[in-house]
């Protein structure tokens, strides 16, 4: 189906077996990924400007601000986060599997799965503007599409669960843990939410409660792990070390195991449902500092203070900076490290805001919007772009397109989050303390949160730059354009590439 | 690390634990004692099916082609009309739309909230497909969580009984614009299609023009066109008129009746203007105002009795209004129930039949005849007079079982009376 530049080491070795089949849905989930990307951009930025101008283009029904949150939203985390999110899954299972696979039954499962899937997002996002959205947070989509998601992450986790058990060792990477127990839970979630907001829903708040049970485990008992694996699975090869410590990167797993899945129903403190299931959440949302303590330790001390002793490569502290080099000019390496050091923040705040106190105050303000935006793109998002610049060369044996692309997408991006994130946060107190004080009518809320949603544009616009940045080469490279300059070897695509390039 | 792998999948098992503790919910007590529909839902039938309340098929149709729609069409839908409960074959209804309503909660309490069908249910999926919740919550906290009582966003918590009818459940997470949880008790229907049509300068809620029609004035305005005051922001030129579709119409009308303005045992109002100290379910101290001469053990078991299935509550309702539709009289504000005792006991233990007058207005044949009430105790039946004397703003002297005792024994089994054969005891006290 591509064409692939002809590169002796491809076809010879296992893990260039395990790559070139892996081609056809790799490039399936990351296209259709970065396309939902693109367009999540796009009409989040409208939304955000109807923040502003609610009276920008109102006589258009489906351009009401309540469809194209609803859209950006979905768009952002069922088209790219799980396409993409499925392709690193798919990708790093078999790689830890380390065994190509005979006769390739993945194919059956997997790329009628992932052309199913994007017809029944595309679809689900068109219902959303009909008119036909589901009022749950990430359940908006039609039921309808909903019961067809559940068979596309049946045959991924299917695909998952085969994978693992054909591995070649006995013993499991820290990785697989995270893919396999990320596809089942996600799974179960969505089938658990499925089953009660349905086609004939059950009675009542236990509705609402299934969608906040439902939300929480999406971003952290899908994405987060799936992230994770990505990190525990890259940061080492990049930076040629082992995991700093194997039995913390345990630990944390089954912390995460623990919580992630209860913390969901803090988001109900105050509402109008039983005192057990908010105090549930809150206690769970709270106790995520343990996974989130424990495997940021992890991470961050094996990038910025790894175990080394003077061999004969030279000191320790120069091996170090040498090896952290490499890394930071990577853009893999680049994007990686910047969402290991984004998920302390997001986890920690998490747990903050999941307690009683913040959540008198903040619970109904774009404080929420802020952290999930930094969840799913300063977190997941991040490490996402860099599982996929290092996953795409060796799926395709060819080099990215244009390193100048690569390296405004980092900027935009990063630069974009953060403005957008800061500023809802400020968005956030400023609404929640003007609620607060009950001399401020409805209008005076409004007029104190203008301002900072105002800046939080900006972010919002350059976050779409980078988009077009990251959808621009993705395109570029899957229609085999291949700048002559990055091509040198079959290795990582370097920023500023060095004598020390050639160690992955 | 293989030895672990048992472990991993005992605790993804584990982890699936929780979802189906959360449906302990669907057995709690109130969601058992579900009774079919009755003669309330019918009662407001036309007005379901049409999405507004007209007087006839031709001003429902009148209005449709105002709106640009087909009269001829809109004709039949109103002589079409039927009760949805025999829609069962319409997945689609039946989703929406319970068939089975909520007739009595928990012993002795109102059969709070109302099912909410016809125009409030369209309006309800025009809220939802326009993306309200995104902006709205319709969630209350309590007292001394959040500011939404100082607020005035309600006068009391919202808990879970409030939304058992929501298919889908509507309580949103995000405050963009205030809590609508009690909208329906704050604005009126003209200042909600205001609202809707053109929001107050300043507010950053889109407007909705596409669910209204500007026309021209012809002839005489349209009875259904917004009023505005003379330069009023958002209001149409010299000549126009603002005319709500049908979609606007259900909308407001979902929103009207978004009220929880009605006590529950567990979420009873807050005294006004003072300090609320611990949880809500403390509240129970809660005493009604009538009724304080008699001894409230007395009225308590009336109350129970008066609300039994089968009993008084069947036709004259928790409320004690009736159902005029049916000819059931009320007993609030009656003079039959708290004039003479003589007279009331007697109906009571014999029944009435013909055309009666009840507070001024006629009421046809009632077909009122003793039922369960036959086999209850003298002590029983002086319960539930007394309590009727004294409840919904009646006031009158309690009924003792000696009284009741008496009566009984004079009367003897025999039809139910008449206005006339009552006409002696009117005036004994």
């Amino acid at each position: 189906m591509i064409e692939t530049a002809q590169n002796p080491a491809f076809d010879s070795t296992e893990v260039g077996r395990i790559d070139s089949s892996l081609r056809t849905p790799g490039l399936l989930f990351t296209i259709s990924g970065a396309f939902w990307l693109f367009f999540s951009g796009l009409v989040g930025l409208f939304s955000m400007l109807k923040l502003v101008a609610p009276s920008l283009l109102d006589w258009v029904p489906f351009l009401t601000y309540g469809r194209v949150k609803a859209v950006a939203v979905n768009a952002l985390t069922h088209g790219w986060a799980t396409n993409v999110a499925f392709a690193l899954v798919l990708w790093i299972m078999s790689r830890l599997s380390e065994r190509a696979p005979d006769f390739d039954i993945r194919r059956f499962l997997v790329v009628p799965a992932g052309v199913v899937y994007n017809i029944l997002v595309t679809l689900g996002v068109l219902g959303i503007f009909w008119g036909e959205g589901r009022p749950f947070f990430l359940l908006e989509m039609p039921a309808q599409v909903g019961s067809g998601f559940m068979i596309c992450f049946s045959l991924i986790l299917v695909w998952s669960i085969i994978d693992y058990c054909r591995r070649k060792r006995r013993s499991a990477f820290i990785s697989q843990y995270y893919c396999l127990g990320g596809v089942f839970w996600l799974v179960w979630a969505f089938s658990i939410a499925q089953m009660i907001i349905g086609r004939e829903p059950f009675a009542g708040v236990i509705q609402v409660v299934a969608a906040g049970w439902f939300s929480h485990a999406y971003v952290w008992a899908w994405l987060t792990p799936v992230a994770l694996a990505t990190a525990y699975y890259l940061l080492p090869k990049l930076l040629g070390l082992p995991v700093e410590n194997y039995y913390l990167s345990f630990f944390g797993f089954w912390c995460l195991a623990f919580f992630a899945l209860w913390g969901g129903t803090a988001e109900l403190i105050g509402g109008p449902v039983p005192v057990w299931i908010q105090a549930m959440g809150y206690v769970c949302g709270f106790l995520l500092i343990l996974p989130t303590t424990s495997i940021a330790i992890n991470l961050l001390h094996t990038t910025f203070h790894p175990k080394l002793t003077d061999t004969e490569e030279g000191k320790t502290a120069d091996i170090q900076i040498r090896r952290f080099n490499v890394t930071w000019n990577s853009p893999t390496g680049r994007f990686i490290v910047t969402g290991a050091v984004i998920f302390p923040v997001f986890g920690l705040l998490c747990a903050l805001d999941s307690l009683p106190h913040s959540r008198e105050v903040l619970q109904f303000t774009y404080w929420q919007d802020a952290l999930f935006l930094l969840g799913v793109y300063g977190f997941y998002s991040m490490i996402a772009f860099g599982g996929i610049y290092f996953m795409l060369p060796r799926l395709l044996g060819r080099e990215w397109p244009s390193a100048n692309l690569m390296i405004s997408h980092y900027k935009y991006s990063v630069i974009g989050f953060i403005t957008a994130t800061v500023c809802l946060f400020w968005a956030g107190s400023a609404q929640g303390n003007a609620i607060a004080d009950i001399d401020i009518d409805n209008l005076g809320i409004v007029k104190a949160s203008w301002m900072p949603l105002l800046c939080s544009l900006a972010g919002f616009l350059l976050i779409f730059l980078g988009q077009i940045c990251f959808l621009i080469n993705v395109l570029l490279m899957a229609c085999g354009c291949s700048s002559d300059s990055a091509q040198t070897k079959f290795g990582p695509a370097l920023l500023n590439p060095t004598e020390d390039g050639a160690n992955v | 690390m293989i030895s672990r792998f048992p472990i991993f999948f005992l605790l993804l098992f584990c982890s699936a634990v929780f979802p189906w503790l959360i449906l302990i919910f669907k057995s709690e007590k109130q969601l058992l004692t579900l009774t079919p529909a009755t003669l309330e839902q019918e009662e407001y039938l036309y007005e379901r099916n049409t999405g507004n309340s007209f007087d006839s098929p031709d001003d429902y149709a009148a209005y449709i082609s105002e709106t640009g729609g087909d009269s001829a069409k809109a004709l039949k839908v109103a002589d079409s009309a039927v009760p949805e409960w025999e829609t069962k074959n319409n997945t689609r209804a039946k989703a929406r739309q319970p068939l089975l309503v909520l007739k009595r909660n928990v012993d002795g309490e109102p059969a709070y909230p109302h099912f909410k069908g016809g125009a409030a249910a369209n309006g309800k999926s025009v809220y939802q497909a326009q993306g309200c919740f995104h902006c709205h919550t319709q969630q209350v906290r309590q007292k001394d969580f959040g500011f939404d009582i100082a607020r005035g966003w309600g006068q009391r918590r919202s808990v879970a009984r409030d939304y058992i009818y929501d298919r889908p459940v509507l309580i949103g997470r995000h405050r963009i614009g205030p809590d609508l949880a009690n909208i329906g008790s704050r604005l009126d229907p003209n200042d909600l299609h205001k609202h809707i049509y053109r929001p107050p300068h300043g507010s950053n809620m889109p407007a909705y023009p596409y669910l209204y029609k500007v026309q021209k004035i012809r002839g005489g305005s349209s009875k259904h066109a917004i009023a505005f005051n003379k330069d009023e922001y958002g209001a149409p030129e010299e000549g126009y008129e603002v005319v709500p579709k049908p979609a606007a119409n259900d909308l407001v009308k979902y929103l009207s009746g978004l009220r929880q303005d009605y006590e529950l045992p567990e979420a009873r109002f807050y005294p006004k203007d003072e300090p609320h100290h611990g949880d809500d379910h403390s509240d129970d101290s809660h005493v009604e105002d009538e009724g304080p001469k008699v001894d409230p053990k007395i009225l308590s078991k009336g109350k129970k009795l008066y609300n039994t299935a089968g009993a008084c509550v069947t036709c004259h309702q928790p409320n004690g209004q009736g159902l005029a539709a049916a000819h059931f009289p009320p007993l609030a504000g009656s003079e039959w129930v708290t004039g003479s005792e003589e007279v009331l006991t007697r109906v009571v233990l014999n029944g009435i039949a013909g055309p009666i007058k009840v507070a001024g207005k006629d009421y046809g044949l009632v077909p009122m005849v003793p039922t369960i009430w036959v086999g209850w105790s003298d002590d029983d039946i002086a319960a539930v007079l007394t309590y009727i004397r004294n409840e919904w703003g009646n006031e009158a002297a309690l009924v003792t079982p000696e009284t009741v005792g008496r009566i009984r024994s004079e009367v003897g089994t025999r039809g139910p009376w008449t206005d006339a054969e009552l006409e002696p005891y009117k005036n004994d006290s």
